[in-house]
C-alpha cells in the first residue's frame, strides 16, 4: 500500500480514536470524583446530536444550537446525577443498571421524538454533504478535524481544570477521600453535580461533531460507548494524557485492524486491549500501586 | 422499553361494516390477516418492515373501503419479531395457534423465515414472504404435495444475477465489499458462486463487521487496485459513500435495493448517489407506478420513503385479498387461490399478470428483475 494511503489511514485512525478519547473523558471525570459513570454516556452523545439536528434544521446557527444543546446536556448531566446516582450511592454497583436504565430512557424518547430510522446531520461548515479538506493527497473530513482539535482542547482544558485550579484541586480532594474532603469544607454533592455536568457536555459538543461524520440513530450511541469505554481501560482511567493516548491509540488499531484483515476489524482492538490489561492491569498510563 | 416491546396490535377498518350495516354482511365470516415485520431494532432493518407494512395496509385500507370481504373488514393481526428469530417464532406460534388467522405476511429476515415457515407448513396456512430475499425461502417445501409458503419479494439470487450480467460485460475490475452479518456473508456466497460461473474472479475482498465507523482501509484497498465496479453488500452506505469523497475515489457502487431507500438520499444526498446502481422491480418512470407513489406520498406523508419496498407489500396484501375473494376465508383455499391467480393488475414494475404456479412460488422471476438508478430523486430503470 502507497505511503500516502497509509497516511490517510493513520489520520482516519487519529479522527475516529479521537472521539473515543471524548466519550473516555467523560468517563474519566466522573470515575476519578466519584468512582461512578455514566454506562448512559452514549446515549447522552446520541441526544446531543439529535438536539443538534433538530436546531439546525431550524435553522438555528451553529454556533447558538453548540450552546443550546450543552446547556440542555449539562442539565441532563445534572439530573442524571440527582435521580440515578446520588440515591444508590457508589458502594453498590447499583449505580451500573440506574444509569443504564436513564440511557434507555434516552433512546426511547429520542424514538418517539425522531423516530428510528437513520437521519443525516449536514456539515458543520457549508451546504456540502461532505467538507474535504486535502494535504499532500490526504483527506479529512472537517468534522473530523474539528473532533481531533476538540479531544485536544478538552485534554488540555482538563490538564488545567484539575491541576490549576481551586475547583480541581478539590475534584482531587473528593477523589481521594469523600469525608475527608468534605471535612476541609468542600462541598462534595456540588463537586459530584459538577463532573456529571463537564461529561454531559462533553457528550454534547461529541455529538454534535460526530453527527455529520456518521449517520444517527437512536442506538448509534452504544458503539461508540463501549469503544470509549475500552479506551479509557486502555489508557488507565488514571490521566486526561493516558485518556487521550488511550482513546487515539484505539482508533489507529481499529482502523489498521481492517486493513490487515477486514473480515476480524473488531477482534485485533480488543485483543490488543486484553493483552495491555495482562501486562498492565491497571492501563498504559496509571500506576499499578495507584488506586 | 417501549420502543423494543411488541407492537401488538389489531387493526380494524370499521368504516365499511358501518356503511353497510347489519345484514347478511353479518353473517359473513371474520377474516384475519397476520403480519409480522421488524418494528424495533436495528434501524435499517426496521425500515424494511415498516416500509413493506405500508404497502399491507393501505392495500387492506382500500379492500375494506371498498366493502371488505362479504362487507365485512379484513382484521390486520400485526406483531412486532424484532428481527429476533426467537421471538419470530413466538409471534408466528401465537398467530397460527391463538388468533387463528386465514394467512400470514411477513417477514424482513430472511432467517426468521426459514425459522417459522415450517409453522405455516405444519399449521396448512399460507405465509406470504416478504420481504425477505434470501433464495430459498420459497423451495424449501417445494417438494411436498401442497407447498404453503409464497413470497413477493425481490429474489437475491435475481438481482445479485442482474448485477453481475451487468457489472461483468461492464468491467473485468470487481471488487466485492459484504458485512459479516448473516445476510452479507450470504450475499458473498451467492455473488462469487455467480462470478465464478462467469470467470470473472473478483480482484479485490472485503468486509465489514456490523456497527463499523470508517471504511476507509477497505475503500483505499480498492482504490488501490483500480476497481471500478465494488458490489457492496454492507448495509451502512451512507458512511462508505461519505469515505469515498474522503478518500477522493470514485467507482461505481453497485447493490442490492437496498439503496434505493429514500433515507439514502436524504443522508448522502443525490450528488454522492450518481454512481450508484441497485437490484429493482419498480420502475418510477412508468405512469402506474408514479400514480402509486403519488397515492403512497399521500397517505403517509415524509413517513413513506422506500417505494419499491412498499410496493411490493402492497402487492402482496392485494394477492392476499384476491385469493380470498376467490376462495372464501379456508387457509388451505387461499393456497389454492394464489396458485390460481391470473391478470393480476401490480403495482411493482416486475410482477407479472399470473404470478404464481404450482412451482413457482415468487412474484417476480428472474427476468422481471432490473437495475435501477438514482435520477432526480427518484430510483428509475438504468437503461443498458
Amino acid at each position: 500500500m502507497s505511503p500516502e494511503s497509509l497516511l490517510q489511514i493513520l489520520v482516519g485512525g487519529v479522527a475516529v480514536g479521537s472521539i473515543y478519547a471524548l466519550i473516555a473523558q467523560g468517563f474519566y471525570i466522573t470515575h476519578r470524583t466519584t468512582l461512578t459513570l455514566n454506562f448512559g454516556q452514549g446515549d447522552f452523545l446520541m441526544l446531543g446530536a439529535f438536539l443538534g439536528l433538530t436546531l439546525v434544521k431550524a435553522g438555528v446557527p451553529i454556533l447558538f444550537t453548540a450552546l443550546i444543546v450543552v446547556a440542555v446536556l449539562a442539565a441532563l448531566g445534572v439530573l442524571l446525577e440527582r435521580v440515578a446516582i446520588r440515591p444508590v450511592g457508589h458502594l453498590t454497583l447499583s449505580w451500573v443498571l440506574t444509569t443504564m436504565g436513564f440511557g434507555v430512557i434516552i433512546q426511547n424518547v429520542a424514538t418517539a421524538f425522531w423516530g428510528k430510522s437513520s437521519q443525516s446531520f449536514p456539515s458543520l461548515v457549508g451546504g456540502k454533504v461532505v467538507d474535504v479538506i486535502r494535504v499532500a493527497g490526504v483527506g479529512i473530513v472537517v468534522e473530523e478535524l474539528f473532533i481531533i482539535i476538540a479531544s485536544i482542547l478538552i485534554m488540555g482544558g482538563y490538564l488545567f481544570l484539575l491541576n490549576r485550579t481551586l475547583t480541581g484541586k478539590a475534584l482531587a480532594a473528593v477523589a481521594f477521600s469523600r469525608d475527608t474532603a468534605a471535612l476541609l469544607g468542600v462541598d462534595v454533592r456540588r463537586m459530584a453535580i459538577l463532573v456529571y455536568a463537564i461529561a454531559a457536555i462533553l457528550a454534547a459538543v461529541s455529538g454534535i461533531l460526530v453527527g455529520p461524520i456518521t449517520s444517527l440513530h437512536p442506538f448509534m450511541g452504544v458503539k461508540f460507548a463501549i469503544k470509549g469505554f475500552a479506551a479509557g481501560i486502555m489508557g488507565g482511567f488514571m490521566s486526561p494524557v493516558g485518556i487521550w493516548v488511550g482513546g487515539i491509540l484505539l482508533g489507529i488499531i481499529e482502523l489498521f485492524s481492517n486493513l490487515i484483515s477486514s473480515q476480524f476489524g473488531d477482534l485485533y482492538p480488543f485483543l490488543i486491549i486484553i493483552l495491555v490489561l495482562i501486562f498492565r492491569p491497571s492501563g498504559l498510563f496509571r500506576d499499578p500501586t495507584s488506586r | 422499553m417501549s420502543s423494543r416491546m411488541s407492537a401488538i396490535g389489531v387493526v380494524v377498518f370499521l368504516f365499511p361494516a358501518l356503511a353497510l350495516g347489519p345484514g347478511p354482511a353479518a353473517q359473513a365470516q371474520e377474516v384475519k390477516i397476520g403480519i409480522v415485520q421488524p418494528l424495533s431494532g436495528i434501524p435499517v432493518i426496521v425500515d424494511f418492515g415498516e416500509s413493506y407494512l405500508q404497502g399491507n395496509k393501505l392495500a387492506v385500507k382500500e379492500y375494506n373501503a371498498r366493502g371488505g370481504y362479504k362487507g365485512k373488514p379484513v382484521q390486520l393481526v400485526i406483531y412486532d419479531d424484532e428481527g429476533n428469530p426467537k421471538r419470530a417464532v413466538e409471534v408466528f406460534t401465537r398467530l397460527l395457534t391463538q388468533d387463528k388467522v386465514n394467512v400470514v405476511i411477513g417477514t424482513t429476515n430472511s432467517g426468521n423465515v426459514l425459522a417459522v415457515m415450517h409453522l405455516n407448513q405444519q399449521n396448512k396456512i399460507p405465509l406470504m414472504a416478504g420481504p425477505s430475499i434470501a433464495t430459498p425461502i420459497t423451495k424449501k417445501f417445494a417438494d411436498q404435495p401442497k407447498n404453503y409458503v409464497f413470497r413477493c419479494s425481490m429474489v437475491e439470487e435475481f438481482q445479485v444475477n442482474a448485477l453481475l450480467d451487468w457489472a461483468t460485460k461492464k468491467t473485468r475490475s470487481i471488487g466485492l465489499l459484504h458485512s459479516t452479518t448473516g445476510y452479507g456473508l450470504f450475499a458473498k456466497g451467492e455473488i462469487l458462486k455467480g462470478l465464478e460461473a462467469r470467470k470473472v474472479p473478483p480482484v479485490v475482498v472485503e468486509s465489514s463487521n456490523p456497527g463499523i465507523t470508517d471504511f476507509t482501509p477497505q475503500l483505499l484497498k480498492f482504490k488501490e487496485k483500480n476497481i471500478e465496479i465494488i458490489l457492496t453488500f454492507a448495509e451502512e452506505w451512507d458512511i462508505q459513500f461519505k469515505n469515498l469523497v474522503k478518500i477522493g475515489y470514485n467507482p461505481i457502487m453497485a447493490g442490492n435495493w437496498g439503496m434505493s431507500s429514500g433515507k439514502l438520499r436524504d443522508i448522502v444526498g443525490d450528488d454522492l448517489l450518481k454512481n450508484a446502481v441497485m437490484g429493482q422491480a419498480l420502475d418510477l418512470n412508468e405512469p402506474k407506478a408514479r400514480a402509486w407513489d403519488e397515492k403512497m406520498r399521500k397517505e403517509y406523508g415524509n413517513k413513506y420513503h422506500w417505494p419499491v419496498i412498499a410496493s411490493f407489500g402492497y402487492d402482496a396484501a392485494n394477492l392476499v385479498l384476491k385469493a380470498i375473494d376467490m376462495a372464501g376465508p379456508n387457509p388451505d383455499e387461499i393456497r389454492d387461490a394464489l396458485e390460481r391467480i391470473d391478470n393480476f393488475d401490480a403495482v411493482t414494475t416486475g410482477v407479472p399478470k399470473k404470478p404464481y404456479a404450482k412451482d413457482d412460488h415468487e412474484c417476480v422471476d428472474q427476468k422481471d428483475v432490473f437495475l435501477g438508478i438514482w435520477e432526480k430523486g427518484k430510483v428509475v430503470r438504468l437503461k443498458q
